[in-house]
Order: C-alpha cells, then structure tokens, then sequence
C-alpha cells in the first residue's frame, strides 16, 4: 500500500539544500534516488513523488528562472478564499 | 487559466446564491428586517458572479455529488453554506478594515450585527428546520474552532503564544483553523447531508482541509511578495514568507521584522535572495499533493471532477502543478 503522508519539513529540507548546494542539483538530475536518500530522511511514496517533481522543475529552470515563474504563478487571479 | 466546465460551475453558483436568497427572504419578519441583510447578499452575487468556484457554493455540492446526486436539499445546505461563509466574511472585513461597499452607510455595529444573526441565529434556525442535526453539531464544532483561528490570526505575530513556539507553526495552525476548517466545513455539510459513510467522509474532509489552507498559504504569498500586496503587513498578521523569514534570521533580519511596515522593501528582497518564495512554494505544494490524493479517491462524475481540479489549480499554486 502507498505511503501517503507528506511533511513539511521534508520538504523545506529538500529545498532548502537544492537552493544552496549546487552539487546537490546535479546530483538530483544524474541520480535522483541517491540525490534523496543523502538527506538521510526514511521518505514516504507520495513525499518521493514530490520531491521528483520538485526537482524536474529546478532542474527544468534552475533556482532564479523557477523563483520568476512562482512570482507569476502569484500574480494570476486566484479565488478568494471562501 | 480558464475554468475547465466553467457552464457547469457558473449554473451551480447562481442556483446556491437564489437558494440563499429564498433562505433570508422566507426567515425575515418584514422588509424593513430584510433590508439589513441584502447587502450580505449583494456581497455574495457580487463574488459568485467574479468568482463562479467559490469553494463556499461548490465544495457542499461536490461533496454531496460523492455520495448520490445533486436534489433540493443539496442545494439547501450550499445555500447555507454560501450565508455562513458571507456572514463570516463581513466579520473578517470589519476585524481588517476593508468593508466592501455593498455595505457602504452602515456602522461597523450594524454589519457585525447582521453577520452574526446569520450564523448564530438564520444558520441554524434552517438546519433545525430541515432536522438536519449532524449538519447543526458540524456548524457548531467548526465556528468554534475557527473563532480560535481568528484569535490567533488577530493576535500581533511578535505575541507569545505558549502553545506553538515555533512561528510557523503558529502560521500553519491559524491557517487550518481558519481558511481549512471552513473548508472542511463546507465539503462535510454537503456530505452528511447526502448520509456519506465514515470513509467518504473523511476523504471529503481531507479534500477540502487541504484545498483551505493551501489556498491560504498562495494568498499570503502574493500579499507578501506582490508590490501590489501588503494588507496582511499593514494589519499586523503573521503569513508564512515571515515566518520563513523569521526562521532563517541572521543578519539584520529581526530588527528588521520588529518594524516590518517601514522595511517591507528590504524584507521582499532579502526573501527572494534567501529563496523564501520558493521555500513557500514548496510548502503548498505539500498542501496542494494532500488535497489532490484526496480527490483522486473519491467517486464523482468527470464534469464535476473538472470542477474540483480547477479549484484546486485557482487556488493552490495554479498552473505549475498543475498535472501534478
């Protein structure tokens, strides 16, 4: 059965070390299952599922590129809240 | 980005908005009574006609359409749903300053009165009428727990609060008492109006939960990193970029945020130079991936999947997630 469960702090640890760390980008891209496993976090499935969408999409753009394309994501008109 | 089925929400929305409107005009003693709610109502026409998905008007038919198809009583409970989330939304613009101008002449008094016979009073005289306890204990648990949402969303951030040391997660829980839990609180009307089973219904909850404060969390984003934003700084509320910010410290950080009005320019800056909108991203997107499993399990017809799918993708994230 599928590991549902999707933490935040997983997550924040894993962009937070593919924003600074240069080397992890890469190796996101050659060896993403080795990329993951070196944040010697136990991940669940959908929390892998995440992360490699994270990835494709820093390595798609790189961090200055996906930072512009969130800033435009913001300014769409979203629904209000209710 | 277009509403996929936009024909189909735009009907829906306009159905639940007269199902309100029959709901205040057949409860009010005379017209002289009615008249201190219209502008509640005109409010409501107003924001269904800019915004036809409005989690308030779908998520009770969608979580209704899980169990059985759509009937009167569907439409009943979303028009109830539609006066909690106008009622509580009046109440939220007096608590920041920003009264729309359908209440425009009317003290601050008279719109909290009006918003507060809505949904301690109208709320529940009508489900009573439609004997629809487990509707009744649902509206009477989740406007308790958001009261506390709103006590901790009104609370100055720089306040202790004893119980969540970390800021974040004091963020995290203002935003899933407030924006999720009311969420929350749709989607279960809708579904044990239409008698969902334990397992339906918690699908439907987690859903909606998520789909809440995911919405919340890109709201508070664009307030924060949009020049055109700046509302939630000006009322003093805590939104995650600060409380991101505020984890990361360093450097002239903290004194900065101590006095965040005059320095909101160098804060922006020093956000995006730290990675925080992305950091922020990420955090919906958590948010984002719950709700969509949610969805991905529960039994709908396509068009009102599509619904579903477009709400999600208007108010979490939008479209870089948007196969995701």
């Amino acid at each position: 059965m599928q590991q549902t469960s999707i933490r935040e702090d997983v997550i924040l640890q894993f962009v937070s070390r593919a924003l600074s760390d240069e080397g992890f980008r890469a190796s996101l891209a050659d060896d993403p299952e080795a990329a993951q496993k070196s944040l010697s976090l136990s991940l669940t499935d959908a929390e892998l599922q995440l992360l490699d969408e994270f990835g494709r999409l820093l390595q798609q753009h790189g961090p200055e590129a996906l930072e512009e394309l969130i800033m435009q994501e913001l300014q769409q008109p979203g629904e209000r809240g209710g | 980005m277009a509403i996929v089925n936009a024909d189909l929400a735009t009907a829906r929305a306009e159905a639940v908005l007269e199902a309100s409107r029959r709901i205040i005009e057949d409860a009010c003693q005379s017209d002289w009574h009615r008249s201190k709610l219209r502008p509640l109502l005109a409010v409501g026409a107003r924001q269904v006609g800019e915004s036809p998905l409005m989690p308030a008007v779908q998520l009770p038919l969608l979580a209704h359409e899980s169990v059985r198809p759509l009937d009167e009583r569907a439409l009943e409970l979303a028009g109830i749903c539609l006066l909690s989330y106008l009622a509580i939304d009046a109440f939220d613009n007096v608590a920041d300053r920003e009264v729309p101008p359908e209440w425009d002449g009317m003290s601050a008094s008279d719109v909290l009165l009006s918003a507060s016979s809505i949904f301690a009073g109208l709320v529940y005289k009508r489900l009573a009428e439609l004997r629809a306890w487990d509707a009744t204990a649902e509206v009477a648990r989740a406007l308790w727990e958001m009261s506390y949402g709103q006590f901790l969303d009104m609370t100055p951030w720089q306040s202790d609060e004893p119980e969540r040391p970390s800021l974040r997660e004091r963020y995290l829980q203002m935003a899933q008492l407030k924006a999720g839990r009311q969420f929350e609180l749709y989607a279960a009307l809708g579904a044990t109006g239409a008698g969902a089973d334990e397992g339906n219904l918690s699908l439907i909850r987690e859903f909606a939960l998520n789909l809440g404060i995911a919405g919340q969390l890109t709201s508070d984003c664009a307030d924060f990193f949009l020049p055109a934003g700046g509302k939630d700084i000006e009322n003093g509320k805590l939104t995650l970029p600060i409380a991101l910010l505020s984890e990361a410290g360093g450097g002239d950080v903290a004194s900065a945020l101590q006095d965040i009005e005059r320095h909101i320019d160098d804060l922006r800056a020093e956000a995006r130079r730290r990675g925080i909108l992305t950091l922020c991203f990420g955090v919906i997107a958590c948010y984002r991936a719950r709700a969509r499993s949610a969805l991905d399990s529960l039994t709908l017809p396509a068009p009102s999947r599509d619904v579903a799918h477009s709400m999600l993708d208007f108010l979490a994230a939008r479209s870089l997630f948007g196969g995701a």
